[in-house]
């Protein structure tokens, strides 16, 4: 049987504030799901935008007891490969401006 | 037991000879996926992006969801030779793998089983409340030893 090659997930950064107008700002949401480990959420959020510990934390729990939080913002394109690589972990996320 | 544990060559991989089968076999509930419109399990692995603008909604799943499914395959390959091999040693990018298999089981699972809301948790039967404990644990251990 063939090795299938897998997908090693970028690091997705934030754009700087200069680099596009608020209109043009889309939101990564990500949602309150009950069987996906907080400890995996976490980890989620640091590998693939290289949040620290703590504010990976922050906004897991921000998740966790309020359904949902903006876990990223960006140009569209960067919202939307960072909504295709949390869905390929397994997160629910949306996109919104 | 210590299933998984970092070493100078990688992460040493002792599922055991009588978990290691029982983990393939339960990657059966993940190839019967059938329609997400249809069904609940496929639907959790398929949740819209958009909400409230169709057709955004389809155009994103028209560019995203074939590589996400793709992705998702070559995982499960990964997983499914780790697991025929065990004990074994694997890279991080293969523990990475295992980690969102991990993650995919216990959502597929949670939903054949019912699973919506926290609460739902008290109706599952013990062998169901424990196979989403162990594969957790797991999944958790792995993330231990892997780190950010």
């Amino acid at each position: 049987m063939p090795r299938l090659e897998t997908v090693t997930a970028p690091v997705i950064r934030p754009a700087s504030d200069e680099e596009e107008s608020v209109a043009d700002v889309w939101k990564v949401v990500v949602w309150n799901d009950p069987v996906n480990l907080i400890s995996y959420v976490i980890w989620v959020l640091r590998t693939l935008f290289g949040y620290s510990k703590e504010k990976a934390t922050r906004l897991t729990m921000q998740v966790h007891n309020e359904g949902r939080a903006i876990v990223f913002d960006g140009d569209r394109d960067k919202a939307e490969a960072a909504c295709f690589e949390l869905h390929r972990q397994g997160l629910w996320a949306t996109l919104e401006q | 037991m210590r299933p998984f544990q970092r070493t100078r060559r990688g992460i040493a991989t002792d599922l055991g000879p009588g978990l290691a089968p029982g983990l393939i076999d339960l990657l059966a509930a993940l190839s019967d996926l059938g329609d997400p419109r249809e069904d609940p399990a496929a639907a959790r692995l398929a949740l819209p992006v958009y909400l409230g603008d169709d057709a955004a909604a389809s155009a994103w799943e028209s560019e995203h969801r074939d590589r996400i499914e793709l992705s998702r395959l070559a995982d499960r390959a990964t997983f499914v030779r780790v697991a025929e091999q065990d004990p074994t040693v694997v890279d991080d990018d293969e523990a990475r793998s295992l980690v969102r298999v991990f993650a995919e089981l216990r959502l597929v699972l949670a939903a054949r089983f019912g699973v919506e809301v926290e609460s739902d948790y008290a109706r599952l039967e013990e062998e169901q409340a424990e196979l989403l404990d162990v594969l957790g644990w797991l999944q958790h251990s792995l993330l231990e030893e892997l780190g950010p």
